[in-house]
C-alpha cells in the first residue's frame, strides 16, 4: 500500500502505485530500455570526448601558438626557408620539425610506438610549450643536455612505463633499422601530453641524422606577432616559400587514418542513434498502452472530478518516474558499458593514429546528454499518450468500439509515414542528391518512418482473422491476427523498433565488410591471386604498419624464394594547401600477372597513360579539386617543381583529398631523392609457393614481416576484421537488448490488456499450448516482419554509409550485400522474438480461466 | 472448495452433492458471495476442488489434467458468462465457431452449422458484424450460439442476463428453456434473477456455499 501519511503529491503517488503493483514488468522493461539507451550515450559521449580531448591535445602540443604551418608533404621543407621566413615581417617565431615513430626494439615493450619530434630548442619556445628536466631540476639551456646526437628526453609516463631514466640507453628501431638512444631528461609541459605520453624529443639536426633527412624539415611552425593580421603575415610568407610549398592553418593534416578513426566514432554514434529510437518507440508504446490498461482508473478519476489537464499530466508524471529511475540507472551502468565503447575508440586510434588516449572523464556535457536522453526523449514520447488521456471522457468505457475506431483513425496517419519515410530514403538512396550527412539523417528518419507505416498498414490489411494465417495455422492462426491487431500502432511501433535494430546490423556488417572487401578486392584483384603482399607489421594489429626498410628488401631478394618483386612506394606531398598522396604502381608486373580493371573502368586507357609517365587520378582527387583527365598539374620534389598530366582516372585509397598514381620507374625518377616510404610490396615467388611463402616467413628480419597470400590472406584478413567487429559486441549487443525489451514490452502490454479475451479462450478449451503458439507467433511475426524490413532498408543504408566512407577516406567502397547475413539476420530475429515472446506467453497461460466471467 | 484470501480460508462451496439429470434446465439462485460462480467454475472444470468429484457423464471433470480438461470443455461444455462473452477483433460467426477452430476444424466446412444456429438465434443479418457492434441481447445470442455449436452435454451460464434489460433477460432465459427441452442439453444457470425461476425444471438455492434448497428435495417440494 502506498500513501497514507506520505507527503508525495497525489499525482506522484498513484503513479508509484501504478507502476509498482499493477504493471511493474512493462515499467520495468522501459527503465531497461531507457537505462540502456542513457548507458550507450554517455559512454560514447565520453570515449568521444577523451578521443577528441587525446587528438586536440596531441595537436596542441606540437603546434603549440603556431597560427601557420609551412609543409610540403614527405618531401619536406627545405632548410634555407626557416631563415627567409623568419625574416617576414609580422612574423615572431619560425619553429621547424621533424617527426618520426620508432618502436621498442626490445624487451617486455617490444614494438611499442615512440613518437620522436626533433625540434629546435634554440627557436622554438615563442612556438611550443615545455620543459626538460634532469634529476628532478628544470634544464634552461636544453640544447647542451642534447648537444650529442643520440641525446633525448623522454616524456615521464613513457620513462616510467619503460622503467628507465637519466643516462639510460634505449634501443629502438626507425623503419626496421636499429638505433640506440641515451636518455639526458624528462620532457614536461603540454607537450609531453601528445600522443598520450608516448613522446620524446631530441634536437632537430640530430633527429635529421638519424632519420637520414638532412637539409629538410617535416614542417615549420609559425608564430604572428599579436598586432598583426594572420592573413597579411600569411599572404607575405607564400610570396617568400612559392608555389611549392603549402602554407595552411591546418596544423595536423587529414589523414586516411584520422578519416577512419572519425568513421568508428560516428559508427559508435550511430548505435546510440538506433538505442534512441528504440527506446523513443518503446516508451510511446507502453505510454499509449498504459492509457488501455489504465482506462477504468483514469474514468474513475475524470468521474471523481479531475479535469482532463490533471490527467495528461498523471501520464507525464508516470513517464518521468520511468525516465528519472531510467537515466539513473543508465548512468550508473555507464561506466561499464564505456568500458567497451572507450576499448574500441582507443584501439583504433592506437592502430590508426598511434595515439593512446587518457582516461576517460564524466563532465557536463556527459549529464547534459544522459539527461536528454533518458528524460527529454521519454517524457517526449510520452506526450502523444499524455494529450489522448487528457481527453478521456467520464464516460469513456462506455465506449465499446474504441480499439476499432482507433485502428481506423490512425490508418491514413500510417499511410502518410509509409510516404514520408519512402520520399526520405530515396532522397538518401540516390547517390550526391544531398550533403552526406543529410543523406545519413534522411536515411535513419525515413528508414523508422517507412517501417512503422508499411507496418501498420500490412498488420491492417493482412492480419485478418479470417485471412492467410487463419488458413495457414491450424487451430490457432485465427487468432494471431488479432494478437497484432489489438494494438495496430504499438505493434507497427515494435516492427519498426526491430527494423532500424536489424538495418543497423545490416549496415554495420555490411559496411566493414564491404570495407575490407575493397581493399581485398584492390591489392589481389591489381596484382593478380599469385601475389603474396608483404607488410611490415600485423595490418589489423594495435602496433600498425611500418615502412619495409630496404634491409629488409635485400634479404628477401637474396633469399632466392623470389621470382618477382614489385614495391608499392607512397610519398605524401602538398597540394592546393592539402595533403595527398601518390602511389607508384607497377605497371609491367601488373599487365603480366593481375588486372588494371580493379582500379578503374578503362584499363587499357590507364595502361596507356601509366606508360607515358602520367599521373591516373582517384574519383576523389577530381572530385576535391575539380580537375578532370586532360588537365596538368604542377608537385613539388626536392629537385623542384614537376609539371605532371592527368591520364587516367582510377579508384584508389589514401585521405579524403584523394590520391594520385604514377607508374613506378616515373615515380622513382620523381620522387626517388624526397623520403618516399615503401608500405607495401607484392612478391611473386618460385614453386612450389607454399613452401615458398613459409620460407620467408621464416626468414631471419629486424621487421616484423607479414606475409599474406590469395584465399589464406582472405581468411586472415576477415579474421582480423572480426577483431573490429568483436569490439562493437557489446553496443550491438545492447541494441540488440533492446531489440527483446521492445517486443517483451508489447507483448506484456498486450497479453496485459487481452487477459479477458485469453481467459475467455481457456473457457471455450483452448489449452495453455494454444496460448503459448498465440503469443509467440504473433510475437515472431513481429521479429521477422521487422528484420525483413530491415535487411530491406539496411541495403539503402548501407550504400549511403558505403558512399560517406567513400568520401571520407577518398576509396570508392562497393557495398557487399550478402544473402547469408539476411538469412541469419531473419533466423536470429525469429530466435530472439520466440524467445522474448515465451515468458509473456507463459505469463498469459497463468490467467485464470475464470477472469472472463468477471465484471470487467 | 476453499480459497485462501487475505490470510482468511473462506470455504466457497462446502458439502454441496446434488444429480442433475440429462436434459434438466436448472436455475442456481443466491446472492452475491454465495458461491454459485464457484459451483459452476467446479462443475466446468475451470477450478480444481480441494476434495470431491464432478461427473459430466461418465467423467469425472476434477480427476482430468489441465489439458485434457480444456479439451473435455472444448468438446462438452458450453460456457456463458455476463460479460465479456466474446473476442472484440472475432466477427460474430468467427465467435461462434471458436471452440471448433480451436478443435482444428476449418471455418468453410462449419457454414452449414452457423448458419442454422445463427437463423434459430434471429442474427442471419449480424453474420459479418463485430462485437462492438451487437447490442447487449445480442452478444448473449451469440454466447449462446457458441456454447451450442459444440453440441454440448451441458450448458453452464453465469448471470447471463445481468447486463440486460427485463425483455432480453427474459428472450434469454426462454431461449436457453427451449433449447435444453429441444436438444436435450442440460443447462445450469447461476443466477440472482427471480424471474429465472419460471422458466426453470429445477431451482437450487445457494447461501455460504451450500445448498441451501432445492425445489427437486422432497423436504423442500415448493420452488424456492
Amino acid at each position: 500500500m502506498i500513501g497514507g501519511s506520505s507527503r508525495l503529491p497525489f499525482s506522484i503517488l498513484i503513479s508509484l502505485r501504478s507502476q509498482i503493483s499493477d504493471r511493474f514488468i512493462v515499467s520495468g522493461l522501459t527503465v531497461l530500455a531507457v537505462a540502456t539507451s542513457v548507458s550507450l550515450a554517455m559512454s560514447v559521449e565520453v570515449a568521444s570526448r577523451a578521443l577528441q580531448e587525446g587528438l586536440r591535445t596531441t595537436t596542441q602540443a606540437l603546434v603549440g601558438s603556431a597560427a601557420l604551418t609551412i609543409s610540403a608533404g614527405d618531401v619536406g621543407v627545405p632548410e634555407e626557408v626557416l631563415a627567409r621566413v623568419g625574416e617576414v615581417p609580422g612574423v615572431l617565431s619560425a619553429s621547424p620539425l621533424i617527426r618520426r615513430t620508432m618502436r621498442v626494439a626490445s624487451g617486455e615493450h617490444q614494438g611499442r610506438a615512440l613518437h620522436v619530434v626533433g625540434l629546435d630548442f634554440l627557436s622554438d619556445s615563442d612556438v611550443r610549450r615545455y620543459e626538460v628536466s634532469r634529476a628532478g631540476t628544470v634544464v634552461r639551456d636544453a640544447v647542451r643536455l642534447l648537444a650529442l646526437p643520440n641525446s633525448v628526453v623522454l616524456s615521464e609516463a613513457f620513462a616510467t612505463e619503460l622503467g628507465i631514466g637519466d643516462g639510460d640507453r634505449l634501443e629502438l628501431t626507425l623503419e626496421g633499422r636499429p638505433l640506440e638512444l641515451v636518455v639526458r631528461g624528462v620532457l614536461g609541459g603540454e607537450m609531453a601530453e601528445a600522443f598520450g605520453g608516448q613522446i620524446a624529443a631530441m634536437d632537430i639536426f640530430a633527429l635529421q641524422q638519424v632519420a637520414d633527412v638532412l637539409g629538410r624539415f617535416e614542417r615549420i611552425d609559425v608564430a604572428v606577432e599579436p598586432d598583426q593580421s594572420i592573413d597579411e603575415v600569411a599572404a607575405r610568407i607564400e610570396v617568400v616559400i612559392g608555389p611549392a610549398l603549402a602554407l595552411g592553418r591546418d596544423a595536423e593534416r587529414e589523414t586516411f587514418g584520422l578519416a577512419l578513426l572519425r568513421t568508428y566514432q560516428r559508427a559508435l554514434w550511430a548505435f546510440v542513434i538506433v538505442a534512441l529510437a528504440t527506446s523513443t518507440l518503446l516508451t510511446y508504446a507502453v505510454s499509449s498502452m498504459s492509457i488501455d490498461r489504465r482506462l477504468d482508473e483514469l474514468t474513475l478519476l475524470r468521474t471523481a472530478g479531475m479535469d482532463g489537464a490533471q490527467v495528461g499530466r498523471l501520464v507525464l508524471t508516470d513517464s518521468l518516474v520511468i525516465a528519472v529511475v531510467g537515466t539513473a540507472l543508465g548512468a550508473a551502468a555507464a561506466p561499464v558499458v564505456l568500458r567497451a565503447v572507450f576499448g574500441i575508440l582507443s584501439i583504433a586510434s592506437a592502430v590508426l593514429r598511434e595515439i593512446e588516449l587518457g582516461e576517460p572523464r564524466l563532465a557536463l556535457p556527459t549529464i547534459a546528454l544522459g539527461l536528454f536522453v533518458g528524460i527529454v526523449t521519454v517524457v517526449a514520447a510520452a506526450l502523444p499518450a499524455a494529450r489522448r488521456a487528457a481527453r478521456i471522457g467520464p464516460f469513456e468505457l462506455l465506449d465499446l468500439g474504441r480499439g476499432t475506431i482507433h485502428f481506423d483513425r490512425t490508418r491514413r496517419r500510417a499511410a502518410l509515414f509509409s510516404l514520408v519515410g519512402a520520399a526520405l530514403l530515396g532522397l538518401a538512396w540516390v547517390d550526391y542528391a544531398a550533403p552526406s550527412a543529410l543523406r545519413i539523417v534522411a536515411g535513419i528518419a525515413g528508414g523508422i518512418a517507412l517501417a512503422g507505416g508499411l507496418g501498420h498498414q500490412l498488420i491492417g490489411r493482412y492480419a485478418d482473422p479470417a485471412g492467410w494465417m487463419g488458413r495457414w495455422v491450424p487451430r490457432i492462426g485465427f487468432l494471431i491476427g488479432p494478437t497484432l491487431r489489438a494494438r495496430p500502432v504499438e505493434t507497427a511501433l515494435t516492427i519498426a523498433a526491430w527494423t532500424t535494430i536489424a538495418a543497423g546490423l545490416v549496415t554495420g556488417v555490411t559496411t566493414i565488410r564491404s570495407y575490407t572487401g575493397s581493399i581485398d578486392g584492390y591489392y589481389y584483384g591489381l596484382y593478380g591471386e599469385s601475389a603474396v603482399i608483404l607488410l611490415a607489421g600485423d595490418p589489423f594489429g594495435s602496433d600498425g604498419l611500418e615502412a619495409i626498410s630496404p634491409a629488409t628488401m635485400e634479404l628477401l631478394r637474396a633469399s632466392g624464394r623470389v621470382e618477382e618483386l614489385a614495391e608499392i612506394r607512397g610519398i605524401e606531398v602538398p597540394f592546393r594547401g592539402r595533403v595527398i598522396v601518390v602511389t607508384s604502381l607497377a605497371t609491367n608486373a601488373i599487365s603480366r600477372r593481375g588486372d588494371l580493371a580493379f582500379i578503374g573502368h578503362d584499363p587499357e586507357g590507364t595502361r596507356a597513360a601509366l606508360k607515358r609517365r602520367e599521373l591516373v587520378m582517384n574519383e576523389s582527387f577530381g572530385q576535391r579539386f575539380g580537375i578532370r583527365v586532360g588537365d596538368s598539374i604542377v608537385l613539388p620534389s626536392k629537385g623542384g617543381p614537376l609539371t605532371f598530366r592527368i591520364g587516367a582516372s582510377a579508384t584508389g585509397t589514401a585521405g579524403s583529398s584523394g590520391s594520385l598514381l604514377l607508374d613506378e620507374s616515373a615515380f622513382d625518377d620523381a620522387f626517388a631523392s624526397s623520403a618516399a616510404t615503401l608500405w607495401m610490396a607484392a612478391l611473386w615467388v618460385v614453386s612450389p609457393e607454399n613452401e615458398s611463402v613459409e620460407a620467408l616467413r621464416r626468414m631471419e628480419s629486424a621487421q616484423p614481416l607479414f606475409l599474406l597470400r590469395g584465399k589464406e590472406a582472405r581468411r586472415w584478413v576477415a579474421r582480423s576484421a572480426e577483431k573490429y567487429r568483436a569490439m562493437l559486441s557489446v553496443p550491438v549487443a545492447l541494441v540488440c537488448g533492446l531489440a527483446l525489451v521492445s517486443l517483451q514490452a508489447l507483448l506484456f502490454g498486450t497479453t496485459r490488456s487481452r487477459r479477458r479475451e485469453f481467459a475467455l479462450l481457456r473457457a471455450a478449451g483452448a489449452t495453455r499450448a494454444n496460448v503459448v503458439a498465440i503469443i509467440t507467433l504473433g510475437g515472431s511475426l513481429i521479429g521477422v516482419l521487422g528484420s525483413i524490413f530491415g535487411i530491406a532498408i539496411g541495403a539503402i543504408w548501407s550504400a549511403v554509409t558505403c558512399s560517406f566512407l567513400s568520401e571520407s577516406i577518398g576509396w570508392k567502397i562497393i557495398p557487399i550485400q550478402s544473402t547469408e547475413l539476411a538469412g541469419w539476420v531473419v533466423v536470429g530475429a525469429a530466435v530472439i522474438a520466440v524467445l522474448g515472446s515465451l515468458i509473456p506467453a507463459l505469463l498469459a497461460t497463468r490467467v485464470r480461466e475464470v477472469t472472463g466471467s468477471q465484471t470487467p | 472448495m476453499v480459497f485462501r484470501r487475505g490470510g482468511d480460508e473462506v470455504r466457497a462451496v462446502d458439502g454441496v452433492s446434488l444429480s442433475i439429470p440429462s436434459g434438466q434446465f436448472v436455475v442456481v439462485r443466491g446472492r452475491s458471495g454465495s458461491g454459485k460462480s464457484t459451483l459452476m467454475h467446479l462443475i466446468a472444470g475451470l477450478r480444481k476442488a480441494t476434495a470431491g468429484q464432478v461427473f459430466v457423464g461418465d467423467t469425472d471433470i476434477q480427476s482430468l489434467a489441465v489439458s485434457d480438461a480444456d479439451r473435455f470443455r472444448r468438446r462438452n461444455v458450453g460456457l456463458i458468462f455476463q460479460f465479456f462473452n466474446l473476442i472484440p477483433s472475432l466477427s460474430v460467426e468467427m465467435n461462434i465457431a471458436l471452440p471448433l477452430l480451436l478443435d482444428g476444424f476449418r471455418l468453410p466446412h462449419l457454414r452449414r452449422q452457423i448458419d442454422e444456429l445463427i437463423a434459430l438465434l434471429g442474427m442471419s443479418h449480424r453474420r459479418e458484424h463485430a462485437p462492438h457492434e451487437l447490442s447487449g441481447g445480442e452478444m448473449q445470442r451469440v454466447a449462446i450460439a457458441r456454447a451450442l455449436i459444440i453440441k454440448p452435454a451441458l450448458i453452464l451460464a453465469d448471470e447471463p442476463t445481468g447486463n440486460l434489460d427485463s425483455r432480453a433477460s427474459e428472450e434469454i432465459f426462454s431461449l436457453l428453456r427451449d433449447l435444453s427441452r429441444e436438444r436435450g442439453v442440460t443447462a445450469i444457470v447461476m443466477t440472482h434473477e427471480v424471474e429465472a425461476t419460471k422458466y426453470a425444471d429445477r431451482v437450487l438455492v445457494m447461501n455460504d456455499g451450500c445448498i441451501a434448497a432445492d425445489s427437486a428435495d422432497p423436504v423442500d417440494g415448493q420452488t424456492p
